[in-house]
């Protein structure tokens, strides 16, 4: 997705040379892409245990009207305190539902969906939430110095990320759930346990995004994060995190926010009406998906073999189908 | 080898169907043009209308697109304040998030079954909201609707001029903005009419009247504050040099989101909410136009009960311009009059 | 094509795997029903003169007929184990098509024709990146849902497509005689997929490729071109139920089925077809249907805020799952394996003690 970028950057930066490839727009583009980084690095956890999340956006919706009302009557710190609370609790549900009972990442995360927004629409009553202390601007309106805020606690969440990824054993784990999950349990692995921490983690990180949008907008309300659900998959994907779990890195996820943030920002430069940005949306996600089974000889296989499927199981690419650990 | 001929014919088929859909224009609606109205009352009628005394108790329904918005909880507020002071009861019918024609017209059929003598009834789409009235029709319930139109003759009218409104607008922009100049335009979602009638009308005041005005970007938006504030901002890599900003909503986008040195020009927008009261007062915007939504559902129920009494009622009651709310005027009567109190929560059921 | 012999094994495969399940499926419709008839008196005898009457049944029947149609597309995705998230932007776009062909290109039929193709052409591509090019259900049907939206909005000028023939509304609106028209439709419609899933050869490979898929590749079942007309079947469908709800609406509108696809594929679980493939029945699905059209229309008639009619479907459709999962005997079993491992886990999984609980019940 590397050169993808690349090109995308060059052919907007040399199309519109005094709107694209400015320091501006590179803010303002960090600014927006902040938020999105953050909710997908915690749909890439759903995903790398093989499952997905479909609720994060409710979730920042939620957090923006329950954590704000709190930030607005309590302070700063109390708001933080209770979106992140939040976050934990939304992750517990989800993910005890459906790595200990077993019921399908779709239909929880949907249920869930429902709930959230219509809990907050009940708490919010239609109305918005303003009025937050100033100091909650340094979530997601202003800058740190040069630095717009949604990109410095977004590269803090990327490290820390990287860390539990990366460094610690839970990482491990999440990648290899999502590989294998009855090797893991088969090799010792508390799967349960950490299938659990990856939809907690999940959860947070979409709540810690509602704190930084309903800062930038400067507004809690229901409606807050509206599409990042599928937007958020659908940047994870783009960066090369499969769904079915297992495959995907953190430079993927920020790799795919990037080229996100840039196509809309661009399209949006270029003066490109939101349908004709939909149709573009919807090309690029298959498209990804697409490229990346070309890398892994899939097509090749495919046109070579002429429509004769090998006998290995193919069901590591595939979504649901992997989560053979429960099925009935 | 019959499935991939079928499948083929079925492939061509439907690009055929596809390429003809577009050869031509699909549906045009002129937006440019004000209602037709019967009367239009002046502020200070408006203020001394009282709803008739209902001769029974009747049920009224409200029947909203959205509860999620102050707009919607404020129309609520004003039908929930007439039907108060006629005696009779409301219940209040919205979805859970933004309705959908289908939603509606499910609505609408369990309206019915619940039990109802009148609707004050605000359409989700122009034409997709005729069989929901059509129900009504069937059984002879009087229909008000406010907010937005509906293709059909059955209801009486209770409405804002979305394309006045907009030119309302642009006279406002021009007095804060005098020197013209370039400037943005954000507005509401394309395929919404309340945010095209507001565009045209702004569009085409300008082009009559403000030779020195320009509007380079009319970006269109959700009615979601955080997609409006991330299209405005890539709007304003492309369009730096601007000298003044409009919306045709308060929140697309909240005015104090507006990134500086931006948030420094003159802004101009519609509808009231106390966020926006307060944006008002500390200069993030510089007028506002109300839109009336009290007002609306006030009428519309009172519209409603003086049919169900047998008394005449006029088609279509367009509601006043109101001047602009500026930081001279943000806790006057009329700005007041924009705001619902903080306890009211419109109950649905 | 494979040949009868080899047909044979896997007809044996897919009875053990799917159909064979008929007695639990059995229990599974019975549940619903149970569920249905509890939910029908609890309606009842809250609002008894407005939830049961013969009008209010009507409506029911209408509301729901496009429910249903939309869960059987929806069904044919789920048994072949993937899902469509497209089915909903589906039934928008083609009912623009379907309106424009109508209004400018020679009337009701060819409108109607050219809003199955574009349905079925839909099903096409999504089964041949699901199918032959492995992109996963989500990744495609997402991609699909967005582009949709965007090219039936452009062919609709963001627009309602408004002035049909009044005679498109006997297709899913109007009244035959007292019947509704989306009553007969989707009975038609349940009749078609009920002789595609369970009297022909596509039916028996469906489900046996969703119960497994390398067995169904072991005895020489060419997955992919079965995985394509699964999806092709979903699109049709779904666009079929597009057509029915313009009728309903008398226009085409591209976010008409807004809400459909998340709805469909509630009603498929909880009428028993499992996500993941190869598992449920026609009569369960339009159960599941009827069970959320009930519980949507009750709640509404009855008088529930529309909030908590949110909080409250959220909550029914988690619990379905649930439910669903419940069905199987081995439930209990794994559930209980996973305590001593939660039990035993250090620290922070607050779980425990619920999960012991539940086991405990058992």
């Amino acid at each position: 997705m590397l050169p993808a970028l690349i090109v995308l950057c060059l052919v907007f930066g040399l199309r519109y040379p005094s709107a694209f490839p400015t320091v501006g727009n590179l803010q303002s583009m960090a600014q927006v892409g902040g938020v999105l980084l953050a909710v997908t690095l915690g749909q890439g956890f759903a995903l790398l245990v093989g499952g997905f999340d479909l609720s994060v956006a409710a979730n920042m919706g939620f957090v923006g009207v329950a954590g704000g009302d709190v930030m607005v009557h309590h302070g700063l710190a109390a708001g933080i305190a209770v979106g992140i609370a939040a976050g934990v609790v939304i992750g517990l549900v989800n993910g005890l539902l459906i790595a200990g009972v077993g019921v399908s990442p779709f239909v929880v995360t949907l249920g869930m969906l429902t709930f959230l927004k219509a809990f907050g629409n009940q708490i919010a009553h239609g109305a918005p939430i303003f009025g937050f202390p100033s100091s909650a601007q340094y979530l997601g309106h202003t800058g740190w110095g040069p630095i717009p805020a949604p990109i410095a606690i977004g590269a803090i969440l990327v490290a820390a990320m990287w860390v539990v990824l990366g460094l610690l054993r839970a990482g491990t784990y999440i990648y290899g759930i999502g590989g294998n999950r009855e090797a893991c349990r088969a090799a010792g692995v508390p799967v349960v346990r950490y299938e659990v921490l990856a939809y907690v983690l999940c959860a947070t990180l979409a709540s810690v995004a509602g704190l930084m949008e309903l800062s930038r907008v400067s507004i809690g309300y229901v409606s807050n994060g509206t599409g990042d659900d599928l937007l958020s998959i659908a940047a994870a994907v783009i960066g090369g995190v499969a769904i079915g779990g297992g495959t995907g890195s953190i430079f993927g996820v920020v790799l795919g926010v990037a080229v996100l943030t840039v196509l809309t920002t661009g399209l949006t430069i270029a003066g490109i009406g939101e349908f004709y940005q939909d149709m573009v949306s919807g090309t690029v996600i298959v498209l990804s998906v697409l490229v990346s089974r070309v890398r892994a000889g899939v097509l090749r296989e495919v046109i070579g073999v002429r429509g004769r499927e090998r006998f290995g199981d193919g069901l590591s690419h595939r979504g649901v189908t992997t989560t053979s650990g429960r099925e009935p | 080898m019959k499935l991939v001929a079928i499948l083929c014919a079925f492939a061509l088929l439907s690009a055929a169907s596809v390429a003809v859909a577009k050869t031509n224009g699909g549906p045009q609606t002129n937006f440019h043009a004000p209602l037709n109205c019967t009367t239009t009352p002046t502020a200070n009628q408006l203020l001394n209308y009282q709803v008739p005394k209902a001769k029974k108790p009747y049920r009224i329904s409200l029947m909203e697109v959205s509860l999620n918005g102050y707009y919607y909880v404020l129309l609520a507020y004003g039908a929930e304040q007439a039907a108060k002071q006629a005696g009779v009861s409301l219940r209040i019918t919205a979805a859970s998030g933004y309705t959908t024609p289908a939603i509606q017209l499910s609505q609408a059929e369990d309206v019915i079954s619940k039990g109802t003598d009148g609707v004050v009834f605000a359409p989700v789409d122009i034409n997709g909201s005729v069989p929901a009235v059509d129900k009504f029709k069937a059984k002879n319930i009087p229909v008000v609707q406010v907010s937005t139109q509906v293709n059909s003759t059955y209801p009486y009218t209770v409405m804002q001029d979305d394309y006045l409104m907009g030119k309302a607008l642009a006279d406002e922009m021009h007095k804060l903005a005098p020197n013209g100049g370039e400037g943005i335009f954000m507005a509401g979602p394309s395929n919404a009419t309340w945010s095209r009638k507001r565009v045209a009308g702004f569009e085409d005041q300008i082009k009559a009247k403000y030779s020195n005005m320009k509007v380079v970007d009319a970006p269109t938006t959700l009615v979601d504050p955080g997609a409006a504030l991330t299209k405005l901002t890539a709007s304003l890599q492309a369009h730096p040099k601007i000298s003044w900003l409009g919306s045709v909503d308060y929140s697309l986008p909240v005015p104090q989101a507006i990134p500086s040195p931006y948030n420094k020009l003159p802004y101009a927008t519609m509808g009231f909410d106390p966020n926006t009261q307060k944006a008002v007062e500390s200069g993030f915007v510089k007028t506002t136009l109300p839109t009336d939504a009290y007002y609306m559902g006030y009428l519309g129920v009172g519209t409603v009960v003086g049919l169900l009494n047998g008394q005449k009622e006029p088609r279509v009651q367009c509601t006043p311009y109101l001047p602009g709310i500026t930081k001279a005027n943000a806790r006057s009567t009329w700005a007041n009059k924009q705001l619902y109190p903080s306890s009211f929560h419109a109950k649905t059921g | 094509m494979p040949d009868r012999a080899e047909s044979l094994p896997l007809r044996g495969l897919a009875s053990a795997l799917g159909r064979g399940r008929t007695a639990l499926l059995r229990a599974t419709n019975l549940q619903v029903l149970a569920g249905l008839a509890a939910l029908w008196l609890v309606f009842s005898l809250w609002q008894p003169g407005t939830f049961s009457t013969g009008g209010n049944t009507l409506n029911i029947a209408r509301q729901g007929s496009v429910l249903v149609v939309v869960a059987l597309a929806q069904m044919f995705a789920l048994l072949i184990g993937g899902f469509d998230i497209s089915v909903g932007a589906n039934m928008g776009f083609s009912s623009v098509v379907a309106s424009r062909m109508m209004i400018e290109h020679g009337g009701i039929a060819v409108g109607v024709v050219a809003g199955l193709a574009v349905g079925a052409l839909i099903g096409l591509v999504n089964g041949l990146l699901i199918g032959p090019l492995r992109v996963s259900p989500f990744a495609a049907t997402l991609g699909m849902l967005t582009f949709l939206l965007g090219l039936g909005n452009v062919l609709s000028n963001g627009q309602s497509v408004g002035g049909l023939p009044s005679s498109f509304g006997l297709v899913g609106g109007a009244d035959w005689d007292h019947i509704p028209s989306g009553v007969v439709l989707a009975l038609a419609a349940v009749g078609l997929s009920w002789l595609i899933l369970n009297r022909s050869r596509l039916g028996l490979y469906v489900y046996g490729i969703g119960g497994s898929r390398s067995a169904a590749r072991l005895v020489g079942v060419r997955v992919y071109a079965y995985e394509v007309a699964a999806y092709v079947l979903c699109g049709l469908f779904a666009s079929f139920a597009g057509i029915m709800l313009a009728a309903r609406l008398s226009v085409g509108q591209t976010e008409s089925g807004a809400g459909y696809e998340l709805l469909s594929i509630a009603a498929a679980v909880i009428g028993g077809t499992a996500i993941g493939g190869g598992i449920g029945r026609i009569s369960g699905v339009v159960l599941g249907a009827l069970f959320i059209q009930v519980l949507t229309n009750g709640l509404d008639v009855v008088g529930i805020g529309v909030y908590v009619q949110g909080m409250v479907t959220g909550i029914v459709i988690v619990l379905a799952g649930v439910v669903g999962l419940m069905r199987n005997p081995d439930f209990f079993v794994r559930l209980r394996a996973l305590v001593p491992s939660a039990l035993t886990s250090r620290g922070h999984l607050r779980g425990r003690r619920w999960l012991g609980s539940t086991s405990h019940e058992s």
